[in-house]
């Protein structure tokens, strides 16, 4: 992850502390909305949205641990909304992201990827958020409990349900 | 570096598909546009907007919004908690009722912007708290959080009506037992300012 100074970010405005975390963060916060949203423009719109409302109460956040933890909070709980919003429509259409894969990587794996990628679509809200938080960001299971507000118990448990059902769901597909 | 079991082959497969489909995703630049809706947005002064009309006046919490816009100040979250507005204020069953338009300023019975339907103020209610409501904000835009106290406990948005055009919004909060207030609010996408808000206080059992 890109370092900064905290302390620095601490003392900065809340235009500066936006432009920097956006800086460091925009692209992989766009990133993390698309996987749980499959479209882009929503991840974006919904990231942007919570850039906004993070400059609204740098006040209280200050700090650039806390800062980026609401921002992954917001896109999470946006994506949650937008999602519902977006859930029909999107069952009545093609993955709306292009599958860009280089040309040496085989058409088996692309197509072994898009099936995780369906299978994770269909798992239960919270078990894909931890699975997506732990894998895109990397998060530890206390920092996914941080961001979804629930135990770090809770985390293990959707975690190894949702893996569960993975299981089942690829093996049914291998 | 964490405790996850990589060796998984699940867990392994979904690793690689979630992280090539990232890094496929190419983010378009939006700085532009947060600069646009955050910039001066603490220093602003207050906005005089058409549909500053009658509702602010209507309960604890307008009263109280209403003093803050005129200050200039972005009010965010605390010191809220409990402010419901009279539900005999409102007007019921009225999602067809005139919205606030530029041209008939301070309507009486005009609806504000945003309003919770459920739960009640002061209602009892159990876990995951279902709130719905309706609302004509800027871009359908309906930010809400949940205050025990002054401490935000969830947040997030969603989308209700924009343009005129009253739509319901809803969203679904898991709460452990105890009391929150639940607030849902637009702020200005020009100057930050608190444009609309409703909170209910409720009680999860």
């Amino acid at each position: 992850m890109a370092t900064d100074d905290p302390a620095e970010l601490k003392t900065a405005g809340a235009d500066d502390a936006v432009e920097r975390l956006y800086a460091q963060h925009w692209a992989s916060l766009v990133r993390l909305g698309a996987l749980l949203v499959r479209d882009r423009e929503t991840a974006e719109d919904v990231t942007q949205d919570a850039f906004v409302s993070l400059h609204g109460r740098w006040d209280r956040l200050r700090e650039h641990d806390k800062a980026l933890a609401y921002l992954r909070r917001s896109v999470v709980n946006g994506c949650h909304s937008a999602g519902r919003r977006t859930a029909v429509a999107a069952r009545h259409q093609p993955d709306p992201l292009p599958d860009v894969t280089s040309a040496e990587v085989s058409a088996l794996a692309t197509e072994r990827r898009s099936e995780v990628l369906a299978a994770l679509a269909t798992l239960p809200r919270r078990q894909r958020e931890v699975l997506v938080l732990r894998h895109w960001l990397d998060l530890s299971e206390a920092e996914i409990a941080t961001t979804l507000r629930i135990s770090r118990g809770s985390v293990k448990s959707h975690s190894s349900r949702g893996l569960k059902s993975l299981r089942t769901t690829l093996e049914r597909t291998a | 570096m964490n405790t996850h079991d990589t060796d998984d082959r699940a867990d392994r497969e979904l690793r690689e598909a979630v992280r090539s489909y990232g890094e496929s995703v190419q983010p378009s630049d939006r700085l532009g546009a947060i600069r646009a809706l955050t910039r001066g947005a603490t220093a602003a002064p207050a906005r005089t907007g058409w549909w500053h009309g009658p509702w602010l006046l209507a309960g604890g919490a307008g009263v109280l919004a209403a003093s803050v816009i005129t200050a200039g100040v972005v009010l965010i979250g605390p010191g809220l908690g409990g402010n419901g507005t009279p539900a005999a204020d409102r007007p019921t069953g009225a999602q067809t009722q005139a919205e606030p338009s530029p041209t008939t300023d301070a309507r009486p019975g005009v609806q504000p912007p945003i309003l919770i339907d459920s739960p009640t103020d002061g209602a009892t209610v159990p876990s995951p708290v279902q709130v719905s409501g309706t609302s004509d904000t800027f871009e359908a835009t309906v930010v809400w959080e949940v205050l025990q106290g002054d401490q935000v406990v969830e947040d997030g948005h969603t989308m209700g009506g924009t343009l005129g055009k009253r739509r319901p919004f809803t969203f679904d909060v898991q709460l452990a037992p105890g009391d929150y207030t639940i607030r849902a609010y637009e702020l200005s996408a020009k100057d930050g300012s608190l444009v609309a808000e409703d909170t209910k206080a409720i009680t999860v059992e």
